[in-house]
Parts: C-alpha cells; structure tokens; sequence
C-alpha cells in the first residue's frame, strides 16, 4: 500500500541520516547529505502518515466515552474493561505519532549539529568508555569529583588551536538526596530524590603553564588584581606571587574581565594541562536547530550552519594565553 | 532599653562597615594608580634604547632627542603616592609624541623600519603602550567605584560625617574631546 510505503520509504531515509550524521568527517560529506535530503524532499514530506494511528485513537476515545453511556446494555467489568482498553490504545497511538514526530526531529537535530561541529573543526569522539574517563579525570581535577552516582563522561569533541590540542567535555553526573519523614502514626518513610546535573568545559594542553589557578584551590597562595570586577569574577591561586603578577598584567586583567569573562574556573595540573569550566553553550549541541520538516531552509543552514560564538571565545583565550604566559 | 540598645549597635555596625568599604575603595584607587606608575616607568626601560637608535641611524627627526628627553622627565615626575592626572595626562602626551614620530619614521624609511632592532622595539613599545592603557582602564573603574560610594546614599552620610573623603578625577587624554562638536553638559 502507498500509505506503508511512504513511511517505511521515510523510515529507511532517516535511519541513512543518523548514520551520516555520526559518520560525516568533512563538508563535503555534509554537502552529500544535503543533496540527498534536497532530493528526497522533491518526491516525499518529511511528515509520517498517521492515518492509521489517528483512527486507533479515535476509535479509542469512542470506546471510553461508550464506557460511559448509561443506554448502553454493559455489565460494570466490561464497562472497566473498555475503559482500560481505550486508554491503553489512545495512549499508543498518540506515543506512536509522538514517537515519529520526535523521530524526525532527533535525526535533523543531529545531522546539524555535526554540521555544526565540523564547520567548527571539531570531531565527536565516540572512542571512550565514559565511565574510565570520568575515573581518570577524577583524580586529576577535582571539578569531576562530585555527585552520588551515574557520574560519566557522556560527550567529547577533539579540536585544537595552532598547535594547542583541546578536549570539550560533557560530564554528567546525579546528585540523590534523602528525605525522611513521619507520618502522624509514627511510621518513618525514607524517599529518595535524584537530581541529574551537567557540567560543560574544556581540558587543554598547553606548554610550561602550570602556575596558577581560577576558582581552584589548586595552589595555596593567593594573588588579586587592582581591578575590582576582576577579584569579583576570580579567585586566584598560584604557585608565586610573582608568576601571577608576570601574567596578569593590566591587559591580561582587562581582558579576563571583558571578553573572557564567561570562564567559570580553571585548574592547572603538573602537566600543564588545564581544566576549563565553561557554560553549555560552548556545545554544538546548545545551537538552535532548523526543522528537518522544511527542508529548503534546512538544507541550507546544513551547508552553512552558524559558528559557535563561545567556542571562538574559548580558541581566542587560549591563543590569548599562548601569547602572555 | 534593650531595643534602643540593639537598634544602637546595629547603627554603629552599619557605619563601621560603610566606612571600611569607603576606604578599602580609595585604597584600591590608589593601587591601580599605583599600577599604572609602574607601567609608565617601565616605559623608561626603552628609552636608552631609543637614544641608541637616534645616534646609530640619522633618519630621525632633529627634534626627536628633545621628545625623548621630555618624555624621560616627565616620568620621573609621576610620583605612586599622589595620584596627579595632569601629570600622567602631560607623560600620555609625551609618549604619543616620541611613539608616533618613532614609528612614522620606520614607515617612511622602509629599510630601517625592517630591521629587527627597530621591530622589535616597535613591538615592545605598542606592549607597554596596551599595559598603560590596560591600567588606566582599570583606574578609572576604580576612582568610579570609590566617587559612587562616596556620593551614593547612605555612604554619602558616613563620609560627610567620618571619613571625609574627596571624590578622585578620572584620567583623560587631552585633545581627544576638545576637537568634537558635542559635548555633554556634565
């Protein structure tokens, strides 16, 4: 039947976006993409048919609203019955719609933000076990060593500057808290409540800068600047005085409280590599997306996606850094 | 009686507090104009190096021993302690004069405006050129801060009262507004 096949034609065609969206390296392979959906759009709509799931549900509110007609010659169990029947097929029906509207969405969201990633010089990485990562780190920088469970490395992007290799992170990790309660004949209930929190950042690795720190109580001594929105915005640590006075000079100061001031905080290991905490929408994930539903438009924002403004930001400040350390 | 006494000590907590904050912002005025001393003198590190260049290459206008002279005298007049806007506004000028005929010079004469002794001046000079400006920057934020919690209510009471501290000028370069057909009436 015409109305199987558009959506199984439609189904096939999204599952091919997915794999691109994880496999496309270059944009070139985003171009390819864009043509494909530019001619899939001239036979076909990017919208399933729901014919069917739409009279399933109607079919099932007829069946509740039956359930409640007195005339109706029902016993009590088959009025239940039906009831319970109506609102098992409603709510499939309108989780089958749900689900492939959702399904369209997902896929277009995807391939743009690998458009997106790699218009940035980023590469996903899909090489790593979370969880090993998120241990390792652990015990490098204390900004992952939080939350009560499920703590995990769920994202990585590879990219550099010059010749500075960096990381974006996205660790995410569930805070649970107790409560205990009782009720009025003295019987404690214990309910648990989890809470699941993301942190976005970057690790960089530079050359001999392993002296000072942002908002980490990496180094025991402490330095401030003549600059009062500075101190506000930074608490810094460092290994001397003097270290950080050579760094922060008047227009490193100025420039960590005007144009980088979105750093939430920095630690610096041994190794010199450093630990940025940064907002999420550093993220290519965090980008607004078009509707795979129009596809002229979005095939072509897919060939030319928007920059990540804040990831400028983070490639400007550790080439800032390169310069001043 | 223990209310009055409470409602007292509150009052006499809050005027402590206003008046620590008062000073610790003149304090911090006085820092980053301290800031900005330092990097002014440190002007004084190119010097030697400029006087070197007058006298190994004659490109250099006649004058500009005198503007280098110049420049070396009114630095040594700024002084950490006492914050005097003229006199960093008359080094300002000074220095713009020595830097702007130093580099129109390496433009005009290409073959010793690419010698790297020259380029790497030139670099050094536009560094110390942004930290100078960088600090002043950073002043002037500072002196707003500390005029608005000396003219700002309730701060305005605890000065007049106990500090008694006088408002701070901010830096500006003259002959950067004078030029201008508006200006504010402020």
């Amino acid at each position: 039947m015409q109305r199987t096949s558009r959506n199984k034609t439609l189904k096939e065609h999204l599952g091919e976006l997915k794999a691109h969206a994880i496999t496309a390296k270059s944009k070139d392979d985003i171009n390819r993409v864009a043509q494909h959906i530019s001619q899939f759009s001239k036979r076909n709509t990017y919208s399933f048919n729901h014919s069917f799931a739409i009279v399933g549900l109607g079919l099932a509110v007829l069946c509740i609203l039956l359930s409640f007609w007195a005339q109706m010659d029902l016993s009590y169990d088959q009025r239940i019955w039906m009831r319970i029947g109506g609102c098992i097929v409603g709510v499939a029906c309108i989780a089958n719609i749900w689900i492939r509207i959702a399904s369209i969405k997902s896929t277009g969201d995807k391939l743009y933000v690998r458009a997106v990633a790699i218009n940035a010089g980023m590469e996903r990485d899909y090489a790593f076990n979370g969880k090993s990562y998120w241990q390792e780190l652990k015990t490098i920088f204390p900004l992952f060593n939080r939350g009560d469970e499920n703590q995990s490395i769920t994202k990585r992007y590879l990219c550099g500057v010059d010749s500075t290799p960096l990381t974006l992170f996205e660790f995410k990790y569930v805070n649970v808290s107790t409560q205990h309660s009782t009720d009025s004949n003295g019987n404690s209930r214990t309910s648990k409540t989890r809470s699941t929190h993301y942190k976005y950042g970057m690790l960089v690795q530079f050359t001999d800068f392993n002296y000072l720190s942002l908002n980490a109580k990496r180094f025991d001594t402490k330095w401030d600047s003549a600059s009062r929105t500075f101190n506000r915005l930074y608490k810094v640590r460092c290994a001397t005085e003097i270290q950080a006075a050579k760094f922060f000079d008047p227009k490193v100061v100025l420039a960590f409280t005007d144009k980088y001031n979105f750093i939430k905080s920095m630690d610096v290991n041994a190794q010199s590599v450093a630990c940025f905490e940064l907002p999420k929408d550093v993220f290519p994930s965090q980008v607004k997306k078009p509707s795979l539903r129009k596809p002229t438009d979005f095939v072509q924002q897919l060939q030319q996606p928007t920059q990540i403004p804040m990831l400028e930001d983070a490639k400007s400040l550790i080439q800032f850094i390169n310069e001043n350390k | 009686m223990i209310t009055l006494l409470v409602v007292a000590a509150v009052i006499i907590i809050g005027i402590i507090i206003l008046y620590n904050q008062i000073v610790g912002n003149l304090n911090r005025a006085k820092r980053a104009w301290s800031d900005v001393i330092t990097y002014e003198k440190l002007k004084q590190d190119v010097i030697p190096q400029l006087t070197k260049l007058t006298e190994n290459f004659k490109e250099f206008e006649s004058d500009f021993i005198e503007k280098v002279t110049a420049l070396r005298e009114s630095i040594s007049v700024l002084d950490k302690d006492d914050i005097d806007v003229k006199a960093l506004a008359n080094v300002e000028t000074k220095s713009k004069a020595v830097f702007s005929s130093f580099k129109a010079t390496a433009e005009n004469y290409p073959e010793l405006g690419s010698t790297k002794i020259v380029q790497d001046l030139m670099d050094e000079i536009s560094d110390k050129n942004e930290n100078v400006a960088a600090a002043i920057t950073i002043y002037n934020r500072s002196v707003e801060h500390f005029n608005n919690s000396i003219e700002m209510v309730p701060y305005n009471v605890v000065n007049s009262l106990f500090a008694r501290k006088q408002q701070l000028d901010n830096f500006h370069q003259s002959g950067t507004v004078e030029s201008y057909d508006y200006k504010p009436n402020f």
